[in-house]
């Protein structure tokens, strides 16, 4: 009779939670929905660039959270992904929204020829190859004929005043974000979810219970890799101009990996945190830079940097599972007592 | 046949360059299974300040050079000391983000102190300098590249064969539990690698600047270069990273003299990637490197 009762009370606790979660999400889409009409320019462009780093973060986390494979090769998918946009585009005159999603296969098609060689090597080879690949991409697209070289694409402006085009692409990258988070916190709570956490707890042993350990990291692998070649092809659109420097920069592998870590790896949440927490503080410091003093002069732009720097070192020695390791152990301490 | 052993030549001496800096990056991980990223950086911070120390402060180079060295033998052991000591026991992933961290801060530092146009580097040679033996050039920085690299690497032989604290470090690397228990104290040896590591690496990227006559803040990407050559040697091989270098450094030179040769399909450029293919093939068919221990590696 009482196990009845419990069994009752913990599917209401269990709905209730579920509701306020649902209403908490609808509640902060509303707001970010509303917020692309009402905030200044620049804040429209900075959420734009925090979507962004969301939706390849999300993409990261995939292999490099829940797996544990550290991965520095997403600015390949990513700086495929604005190539093909902007190659498709000018080039062959394909209509841009069709790019998209063709940017999306291109870059899986390419994670799936980096990645089988790759994900066979593990630990600190995996790392310094997809480091290494990212930079071999750089040079060769710089030295292709079809990318333009060192001098890159223009790529076709939208037929709108400037502002409107900031909001165009404001809810592009919040409608993907969204579904990026979706996603994520759909694998999370997923079968393939459970045996990616297996890969990174101890992949023989795993392999052994049955986890086709190969497979489920190159899913995870073409997974990460479309949403950053989605990503990819609207950056192209957005900055309306890509070169191989500046698209294929290894700060932007190295930005999300740092990003994820800080929010929390493997959670659906930490990406989420990470990310505005780091640009937005940069942002603000790059606002704040104009005017501080810095020994006589003003601070440097560059500065924001050093921030990053020493809030990763921070994170790391005092909070080795990030801001959502954190939360955790304080819901945790709440629930035992 | 002049023309090959000047290749030769030129190759042994860029290969003792990548092997100088391979040697910081597997001294560390030897001792402590960190592979470094901050290495390049830590190289950076050293070069520069060798530049400046020459070039703004008038100090003869012999002066610069140890300043350099001290400057980031310091960092090095601040670094491990207040940050890496705390770490230990954490997983390997974010103990190389924390070396990924502390490569962003100094990059960032070189930017912010000495702005990001490109520099010219110190040298105390004559760019010219040297002397001809049956029509082979043999530049001095060359020379001194190879020369220093000579004995540095008969230096380093005898202190981990012979001295004390180089039996302690081997040791420590073979078997920490056991090193602790005989009385090592494995935080020391932890500390030593990193200063030992910083000073050779920075003296690798001066050599490396001297023959590349300017640097810039992109200047300690010359630690991606070094990866070919430790990957192909092993990475926890000591010896294995001079032997991987100076192979990587013949191929990559003996490469750019010849390629102009071959057809123009794979022709100009492929010497940048060279290394980079020998380092994929080798990961590939063999991972722990030509001298590497053999051990499944994972994080």
């Amino acid at each position: 009779m009482s196990s009845v009762l419990l069994e009752r009370g913990r599917a209401r606790t269990r709905w209730r939670r579920w509701l306020y979660g649902g209403l908490g999400a609808a509640a902060a889409v509303g707001l970010l929905a509303v917020l692309g009409v009402l905030i200044p320019l620049d804040w429209v462009t900075t959420l734009s660039a925090v979507f962004m780093y969301i939706l390849l973060a999300e993409g990261w986390n995939i292999l490099g959270g829940y797996a544990g494979y550290l991965n520095f090769g997403m600015v390949t998918f990513f700086g495929v992904g604005a190539y093909t946009a902007g190659v498709l585009c000018t080039q062959y005159n394909v209509h841009p929204l069709l790019t998209i999603p063709l940017a999306g296969i291109m870059a899986t098609v390419v994670a799936l020829l980096v990645g089988v060689p790759a994900l066979r090597l593990r630990g600190v080879y995996f790392a310094i190859l997809t480091l290494i690949i990212s930079f071999l991409t750089q040079v060769l697209v710089t030295n292709l004929d079809i990318t333009g070289g060192a001098s890159g694409i223009y790529m076709p402006s939208l037929p709108f005043d400037p502002f409107t085009n900031e909001q165009i692409f404001y809810y592009a990258f919040l409608g993907l974000m969204l579904l990026a988070v979706l996603l994520a916190f759909i694998i999370e709570h997923s079968r393939f979810g459970y045996a990616l956490v297996a890969i990174r707890e101890d992949e023989d042993p795993a392999e052994i219970l049955g986890v086709r350990t190969t497979w489920l990291k190159t899913q995870a692998l073409l997974l990460g890799a479309f949403l950053a070649g989605v990503a990819g092809a609207i950056y192209a659109f957005h900055t309306s101009y890509i070169e191989p420097q500046g698209t294929f920069s290894l700060d932007i592998s190295i930005d999300v990996v740092l990003m994820s870590l800080v929010g929390g790896l493997g959670t659906w949440q930490g990406p989420v945190i990470g990310v505005p927490l780091m640009l937005v503080t940069a942002q603000v410091l790059r606002i704040l830079a104009g005017e501080l003093p810095f020994f006589g002069s003003t601070i440097p732009p560059e500065f924001d940097r050093v921030v990053f720097g020493i809030i990763l070192i921070l994170v790391a020695l005092l909070a080795p599972y990030g801001v959502m390791g954190l939360v955790r152990r304080v819901r945790g301490r709440r629930l035992t007592v | 046949m002049a023309y090959f052993l000047q290749l030769v030549f030129a190759g042994a001496a860029q290969g003792c360059i990548y092997a100088l800096i391979g040697l910081g990056f597997s001294i560390i991980f030897k001792a402590s299974q960190v592979i470094n990223f901050a290495q390049g950086e830590l190289l950076l911070v050293g070069t520069y300040v060798v530049a400046s120390a020459v070039l703004n402060w008038h100090l003869p180079f012999l002066l610069a050079l140890p300043l350099g060295l001290l400057v980031t033998i310091v960092i090095g052991l601040l670094f491990e000391r207040l940050v890496l000591r705390r770490m230990i026991g954490r997983p390997p992933f974010t103990i190389l983000m924390i070396t990924i961290g502390l490569d962003i801060i100094l990059r960032t530092l070189v930017i912010v102190g000495w702005g990001s146009r490109t520099i010219p580097a110190a040298t105390p040679f004559a760019v010219t300098s040297g002397f001809n033996v049956a029509g082979v050039h043999l530049g001095s920085s060359d020379l001194w590249t190879i020369g220093v690299t000579i004995v540095l690497c008969a230096a380093l032989y005898y202190f981990f064969r012979h001295t004390r604290y180089g039996l302690a470090m081997r040791a420590t690397a073979l078997d920490q539990e056991a090193a602790l228990a005989m009385g090592i104290d494995v935080r020391n040896v932890y500390a030593l690698a990193w200063g030992l590591a910083a000073a050779i690496t920075t003296l690798g990227g001066v050599l490396l600047a001297i023959d590349s006559l300017a640097i810039d803040p992109n200047f300690g990407n010359a630690a991606l270069v070094a990866f070919p050559a430790i990957i192909l040697g092993g990475l926890d091989s000591v010896s294995g990273a001079v032997i991987g270098g100076v192979i990587i450094g013949l191929t990559s030179v003996l490469t750019a003299g010849y390629e102009s040769r071959l057809p123009a399909v794979v022709g100009t450029g492929l010497h940048e990637v060279t290394p980079y293919l020998i380092m994929i093939l080798i990961l590939m068919i063999r991972p722990y490197g030509l001298f590497g221990s053999r051990k499944v590696e994972r994080i």
